[in-house]
């Protein structure tokens, strides 16, 4: 039979058989309906076993764990900007046209359409955020655990939301100053990525912050399960962080008390093993809330060196001389090597020797001066080799000391950065920075430009709110 | 007599008016082929200068009514010699006609296949390419798809493309979008092939016909877009004897020749080396924390200054390495000619009721690369039944794949290009890889395991093992309600299973290198092992089916001799799903099967850093689920033979997430008409036989899965969540419930001949086809929380024509025939909705792999465009642009500042007219055949020597050693000077300006067939029907090409091999 067969024409006596084929129709008719009225259900099931549309609390949960998705994240120019990192030149080649510009503070951030990484790294956990409190806003839990779930999950998730807003102000904001509203950053707080949100002045974006936090410090458990998670000591770590920089010593204070309340224990250095090339294993005691910086062109370099006038301030009997530092190849040169985050990756989280510095400075500055010192006291006991003399200090050269402790302890989380914009206002405090970079004097006097990075390229292009 | 009153009533109810005599008389009758006495059905029977008429069936019989007296029937046939015949009603004896195929017309009917039904292709409106057994079976390959090359019209396979990945290259009448499937849909005995297309055995193939416009793919809807490839495997007719036919071919290839690709002098790049060791650039690296590797130069450099090495020696041992060239041990013990061998047998036959075919194939592909072995195994046997009076139809298809892969080719990237992979005497070296030498060694004096890497023992040591097998069952049955009526419902069922495993045994460097990293020594004697010492195995089985039911009426009704109408209509349901589980084994033993326990939650230290992680968790399952529920009709009505008039139309819906349209039914349609200007009687001129005119105008889809209305996620197990633990989920791209369907208009123009009775025949088709909505990504405002999104960007234009001519040149004893076809494709973006930024545009077709091409308006989507290129300096080499009117080497501002306008637009990215003309020369049983083709007007950017590879320690192309070096060299090269540091933004001008545009266009000598054939004689005691021997050569190579100074513009970086074959084709 020849293909196109059927195309035959019938001879004319077959028009009238019409009526015999009536039953053929129905079945037709009947196999069509059945195949339609089954479609709503066949295709309802979803074409990937792993593919989801949020909806469940068990994955709100996985969207606030995507670690790997930046959810723990901290900035990366604070690092190349302060006065922490020494690079040789042999590290120069390997930095990204951001990194080399923050490090020698002068020359074009960004390539056209640069999306900028911390910008964007720093809203991309927002975003993720949002999808949850959005999400959560339709959630009808059907029993007293899921309630309580569904609160915890969005009180983390207002933690993060405050976590990166406040992240991305250190460094695409000018620096806080106290009786100015200077503009701060984009505050975002829907999924809704048709939304173009204009820059709010710092006094907003703060406020928002905050209303976060207390949302947040509702609804946490006082420790998480995890360290990657906030809890309440997290959300008071973050404040005693914040009211630190916006210089509202006397809450930076309270914050502490609750903190350190909860848990104060520090590690002792005397009593510390080396754990392989470091010496803290992951979620050391200390740490409150995790985060790491991104991996950046020098991360794993050897000529990325601690800078020589930072180390030059511990003394011998400092044990943190010998276990955050390692003598490079270079003679007279050291790589920082322990860090928080019991890997290579520099740190950017919360931790406990972070608000007792935050509460002893505040004390200090309050006029608490005993507490401030036993605060200092309590941590340096901690570092320094047994057999310790606590200090007796008072006045100017107590705060003094609490700010160069400060220096030391805190080393490549990034708070050095944001300290230098703060303590830069102060006269009494401020630093001119120098380096050399590729045999050329770079100079960053306080208060100087490089103290604010410009709002990438792309965001100014695309963003119909910012233009 | 009582029967003609009804009769006249139904022509009546149809229209017609009919006088009868009133004495008349039933002619029956038979037409017969007069070869072999079969049937023919389909037969224009006509009252000789009237209307009045019929068509014979299935069995070659018709019935007439005609008045008592003498008439003058005429019968009449596509393909056969037209026959008169008087007949006398009433009559004595029922008539047999036969009838005479014609051989100097159309010596066949094509019939092409839309995988709906089968048309003759002069009845068709839509854009059929068809390429038939003969043309199939004159290359010699084992994938169907290659056989297409240079054959078709309309359809390149494209070559050296950054953005495409294996399997998708071929386009049919150009590009119509960036992120959807970029694939021809393959459709396979009418439904939908979900198997990889390289399984199909081209033996089993009998024809194949690609569907370029929308009134021939419309049918299928939104897969329709890249156009649709409809394969049709062969089947035997009823009626016809036992048929045996054997073809075996033995194919062999020319050995990858790793020297292929330019490449710097080896003495340069060790002097590159010394240079960057001098500078302090491998000061990181030589002692890194993670003791990365440096290459064995500057390893040998840092001995010579720790004093390991004298001066003499290291001077000794600089001279080896740049007198040493990894390639030619890769040459010697690495690649070799490939060998393929294809074994096809069939057996055919039926009788009257029932036909059978069973066909077994094998074949076995050597591959060029050591240690890479192939095979196939193939097992069809296909059915057919004619029962109850002819009315109902069966076929049953079983169809068997078995594949066999093993590639046992070590990983060859990491070498070094002087590294040397055997010692003088021919004992394999070990290679410096992963970390240097001086950890490596430390670490086995602790305990570790050797932690060499000796790449030619490593030749099967840690083998890819692939097995799958795959079976399609493909059960038809239509049922004739009443002639010219069928119901016809067939169902496909189509599974494959197979299992991929990689052994990495105990002694394989896979094996070492992590059961080393895992080691720890907490005491002298005794390390202890995160993993443990044995092999490590990784295992995937997958298995996917489909069901595919589609049920469909066909109407097919002439009414006398003037209207002529073919509908269908009907719906489909389709369930594709598929599941994987990947599975690994730790301290795997190959020869027991026995594997161990390991602690995947403790963090263990690694050997090189001492930083803690989690053994690597190698187990996940996946799985995917597709539906589509799809309505479809297609009608075609003909007006006295001359008036094609058809419309078709499909509509579908699928489970895919989320676009709404993917809810809703998206109805694509189109509709043609066809004007035989042939049938015309006022066209006398003897010398057409045919002439037709014809157009269509329709809608193409085609789906993006990854496109959403909702926030989708995909979640990843805790082994990916190592500071976490937990399970988390990625958020895919952003809901936009605005997004669209892609959609390709296509309006096609065609006219198709035949003249001098079949000496010339032809086509010509011009066409438009507008791509609406395509997808891409676009830069956002990274505060929304995404720094791209997908969405319908841009719309293209495209316009072209294929031609295609062929010539019975010389016929006789000799005979020469000819085919030429031309085909143009101009393509230009028509709308976009961003201002392109120029360092986008220029940077497609830099070379960068993963990169999308930004649309330019009034450009074709995949072009050229370079920044000006005005020369080198003359005081250092480096390369000017232009910023401000002036030349300027201010790199960074000519990237920023450069407007679109001042970009030079140098052309297509792909050829914009390409063609074939093959020539077949025919001798007594000689025939020779030679394909030549070409590619024109297109442009690319030649690969050279980048300086910010070179400067961070790898080597670079052979420009190297034309660049300038002294002033004056500015005269003679282009090829700048060595920065003689890291200069991304210098490097980025370099890879975007104009300096190496060149043209593509090219003409090669393709392919060469030479067969015999050996024909039976009527009383020769020759024991075969027919004998073919056959020889066939590929891929010969470029005869002419526009660009000099690269080997070949379409394989600049991989070689395209040449391949010579021989085989026989025996008919028993």
């Amino acid at each position: 039979m020849p293909p196109g067969s059927w195309l035959l024409p019938p001879s004319p006596k077959d028009y009238l058989k019409r009526k015999t084929m009536k039953k053929e129709y129905k079945i037709m008719a009947m196999l069509m309906l059945t195949l339609c009225s089954a479609c709503g259900d066949f295709l309802d099931v979803k074409p990937e076993l792993s593919l989801v549309i949020p909806e469940k609390l068990n994955e709100y949960q996985a969207i606030l764990d995507a670690e790997p998705r930046q959810m723990n994240y901290a900035p990366k120019i604070p690092l190349f900007g302060a006065d922490e990192m020494e690079l040789g030149e042999g590290a120069i080649p390997w930095m990204t046209q951001e990194e080399l510009t923050a490090y020698r503070w002068e020359g074009d951030y960004y390539a056209v359409n640069d999306y900028g990484v911390d910008w964007t790294y720093g809203y991309q956990p927002i975003y993720y955020v949002n999808v949850v409190i959005d999400g959560l806003r339709d959630f009808n839990p059907e029993n007293e655990a899921d309630r309580n779930l569904a609160t915890r999950l969005e009180a983390s998730a207002k933690f993060h939301r405050a976590w990166s807003h406040f992240q991305l102000l250190q460094v695409y904001a000018p620096p806080f100053t106290l009786g100015t509203d200077q503009p701060g950053i984009p505050i975002r707080e829907s999924a809704d990525i048709n939304l173009a949100t204009p820059i709010s002045t710092q006094a907003e974006v703060y406020a928002f912050i905050l209303a976060d936090l207390e949302e947040a410090f509702e609804g946490l458990p006082d420790f998480a399960d995890k360290k990657t998670r906030p809890s309440k000591w997290a959300v008071d770590a973050l404040r005693s962080r914040i009211y630190i920089q916006t210089q509202d010593y006397e809450k930076a204070a309270e914050a502490g008390d609750r903190v350190l309340a909860l848990n104060k224990n520090l590690m002792d250095f005397n009593t510390l093993s080396p754990q392989g090339a470091y010496y803290f294993p992951r979620f050391n005691s200390e740490v409150i809330f995790h985060a790491n910086q991104p991996s950046t062109g020098v991360t794993f370099d050897r000529q990325q060196w601690v800078d020589p006038d930072l180390y030059s301030l511990y003394d011998t009997a400092d044990l943190r001389k010998t276990i955050l530092f390692q003598e490079s190849r270079v003679l007279g040169k050291y790589n920082f090597v322990s860090r928080y985050s019991g890997d290579y990756f520099d740190w950017g989280g919360l931790a406990v020797d972070e608000v007792i510095l935050d509460r002893a400075e505040a004390n200090a500055r309050l006029g608490k001066e005993e507490k401030a010192l036993e605060d200092l006291n309590y941590l340096l006991n901690h570092r320094y080799s047994n057999g310790f003399t606590s200090l007796i200090l008072e006045g100017d050269q107590l705060l003094r000391r609490i700010l160069e402790e400060r220096r030391k302890e805190l080393v490549f989380r990034g708070i050095r950065w944001m300290d230098l914009r703060r303590l830069n206002q102060d006269p009494e405090f401020a630093v001119t920075l120098k380096r050399t970079v590729m045999g050329e004097e770079k100079t960053l006097l306080p208060g100087g430009a490089a103290y604010t990075v410009p709002i990438p390229e792309r965001e100014l292009e695309n963003n119909p709110a910012l233009k | 007599m009582k029967k003609s009153i009804p009769i006249l009533l139904a022509f009546l109810v149809s229209g017609w008016a009919w006088a009868q005599e009133p004495t008349s008389g039933l002619l029956k009758g038979t037409v017969l082929n007069q070869t072999d006495s079969l049937p023919l059905p389909g037969v224009n029977v006509l009252l000789k200068g009237t209307v009045t008429g019929t068509v014979t069936d299935p069995n070659g019989q018709f019935e007439l009514r005609l008045p008592f007296g003498e008439h003058l029937l005429s019968f009449s046939f596509i393909g056969y010699l037209s026959k008169e015949l008087t007949v006398t009603v009433p009559v004595s004896q029922n008539p047999v006609v036969m009838m005479v195929e014609d051989a100097q017309t159309l010596s066949e009917v094509t019939v092409v296949s839309t995988g709906f039904q089968e048309l003759p292709l002069e009845r068709t409106t839509g854009s059929f390419a068809q390429v038939d057994r003969t043309l199939i079976n004159r290359k010699v390959s084992t994938n169907i798809l290659d056989r297409l090359e240079d054959v078709t019209p309309g359809l390149i396979f494209n070559r050296d493309r950054a953005d495409l990945t294996g399997g998708e290259s071929i386009s049919i009448r150009g590009n119509s979008t960036l992120l959807a499937n970029k694939n021809p849909l393959v459709v396979v005995d009418n439904m939908i092939y979900d198997g990889p297309v390289e399984s199909i055995n081209p033996n089993d193939v009998e024809s194949i016909t690609v569907l370029r416009d929308a009134a021939a793919a419309s049918i299928w809807g939104a897969r329709a877009g890249n156009g649709v490839i409809v394969i049709t495997t062969k089947k035997s007719a009823f009626s016809s004897p036992l048929r045996v036919s054997f073809n075996s071919n033995f194919t062999i290839g020319q050995t990858f020749d790793p020297f292929y690709q330019p490449q710097m002098d080896i003495a340069s790049f060790v002097d590159v080396e010394q240079r960057l060791y001098d500078q302090g650039f491998y000061e990181y690296r030589y002692e890194s924390y993670d003791n990365q590797d440096v290459s064995p130069v500057v390893e040998a450099l840092y001995a010579g200054k720790a004093g390991t090495l004298t001066p003499d020696e290291l001077e000794a041992r600089l001279q080896d390495f740049k007198a040493t060239d990894v390639r030619q041990d890769l040459s010697r013990y690495f690649y070799r000619p490939s060998i393929s061998q294809q074994y096809a047998l069939s057996l055919s036959g039926g009788t009257q009721a029932y036909s059978y075919l069973v066909s077994l194939g094998y074949d076995d592909t050597r591959k060029t690369q050591v240690g890479q072995d192939q095979d196939r195994l193939t097992f069809n046997t296909r059915q057919q039944w004619s029962i109850w009076k002819n009315k109902v139809h069966l076929e049953l298809g079983t169809y068997l794949i078995s594949n066999n892969e093993k590639n046992g080719s070590p990983d060859l990237t990491s070498l070094h290009p002087y590294d040397a992979l055997v010692d003088p005497l021919g004992n394999p070296l070990s290679v410096i890889r992963d970390y240097n030498p001086r950890f490596k060694s430390q670490a086995e004096a602790k305990g570790a395991l050797n932690w060499n890497y000796y790449p030619i023992k490593e030749i099967g040591l840690a083998p890819r093992i692939g097995k799958d097998m795959e079976a399609r069952i493909n059960l038809r049955a239509a049922y004739t309600i009443v002639q010219g009526l069928k119901l016809e419902s067939t169902y496909q069922y189509w599974q494959r299973s197979g299992i991929q495993k990689q052994i990495n045994g105990l002694d394989s460097y896979y094996a070492r290198n992590l059961v080393n990293l895992y080691t720890s020594f907490p005491t002298e004697a005794a390390p202890e092992y995160g993993i443990p010492v044995g092999g490590i195995m990784d295992q995937t089985n997958y298995r996917g089916f489909s069901h595919t039911w589609r049920t469909q009426l066909n109407f097919g009704s002439r009414i006398g001799e003037v209207h002529e109408i073919n509908a269908l209509a009907g719906t489909e349901i389709r369930d594709v799903q598929s599941a994987s589980d990947q599975n690994r084994f730790y301290g795997f033993d190959p020869e027991t099967g026995i594997s161990q326990a390991v602690d995947y939650k403790s963090y263990f230290p690694q050997l090189n850093t001492g930083w803690g992680y989690q053994v690597p968790f190698g187990q996940s399952t996946s799985g995917s689920i597709n539906r589509y529920t799809s309505l479809f009709g297609n009608v075609g009505y003909t007006y006295r033979d001359k008036i094609l008039l058809t419309a078709s139309a499909r509509s579908d819906a699928s489970n895919l997430y989320g676009v709404s349209t993917n809810k809703r039914r998206v109805p694509l349609w189109s509709a043609g008409i066809g004007w035989i200007i042939s049938e015309e009687q006022w066209l006398t001129a003897t010398w057409v036989d045919f002439l037709k005119l014809k157009t269509s105008y329709g809608y193409n889809g085609n789906t993006n899965p990854a496109a959403t209305a909702y926030t989708t996620g995909t979640l990843f197990g805790s082994n990916t969540n190592p500071w976490v633990g937990q399970p988390w989920m990625s958020l895919l791209n952003p809901p936009n419930p605005q997004l669209r369907w892609e959609k390709i208009k296509i309006i096609n123009l065609g006219m198709e001949w035949e003249l001098v009775r079949g000496r010339l025949s032809g086509s010509l088709e011009a066409y438009r086809k507008e791509g609406k909505d395509l997808y891409g990504i676009q830069p956002y405002f990274p505060s929304s929380g995404n720094h791209t999104v997908t969405r319908n960007y841009a719309s293209t234009r495209t316009h072209g024509f294929d031609l295609q001519l062929t010539g019975k040149i010389i016929q006789g004893e000799f005979n020469w025939n000819t085919t030429w076809f031309h085909s143009m494709v101009r393509e230009k973006v028509v709308d976009y909705a961003n201002v392109p930024n120029p360092q986008n545009v220029a940077s497609y077709s830099s070379g960068r792999a993963g990169l999308l091409p930004e649309p330019m308006e009034g450009a074709p989507l995949y072009s050229i465009f370079s920044y000006p290129f005005v020369g080198l300096d003359p005081d250092d080499g480096s390369p000017l642009g232009i910023l401000d009117g002036e030349a300027s080497m201010d790199y960074a501002a000519i990237l920023n500042q450069t407007t679109l306008e001042d970009l030079e637009f140098n052309g297509s990215a792909i050829p914009t007219s390409f063609g074939a003309w093959r020539n077949q020369f025919i001798w007594k049983g000689w025939e020779l055949s030679l394909n030549l083709t070409y590619r024109l007007g297109y442009y690319f950017r030649r690969e050279t020597v980048n300086y910010s590879v070179l400067n961070r320690g790898g080597i670079s192309h052979a420009d190297y050693e034309n660049r300038w070096q002294k002033p004056g060299d500015e005269l003679s090269t282009k090829i700048p000077s060595d920065p003689l540091m890291v200069n991304d933004t210098r490097t980025t001008f370099e890879l975007v300006n104009s300096s190496q545009v060149r043209k593509g266009d090219h003409i090669r000598l393709q392919d060469i067939q030479l067969a015999y054939t050996f024909q039976k004689q009527a009383d020769s005691r020759f024991p075969f029907s027919s004998l073919r021997i056959y020889g066939y050569a590929n891929n010969l190579g470029v005869l002419w090409k526009s660009t000099k100074d690269v080997v070949d513009p379409d394989f600049r970086v991989v070689q395209s091999l040449n391949t010579y074959s021989i085989g026989l084709n025996i008919q028993f």
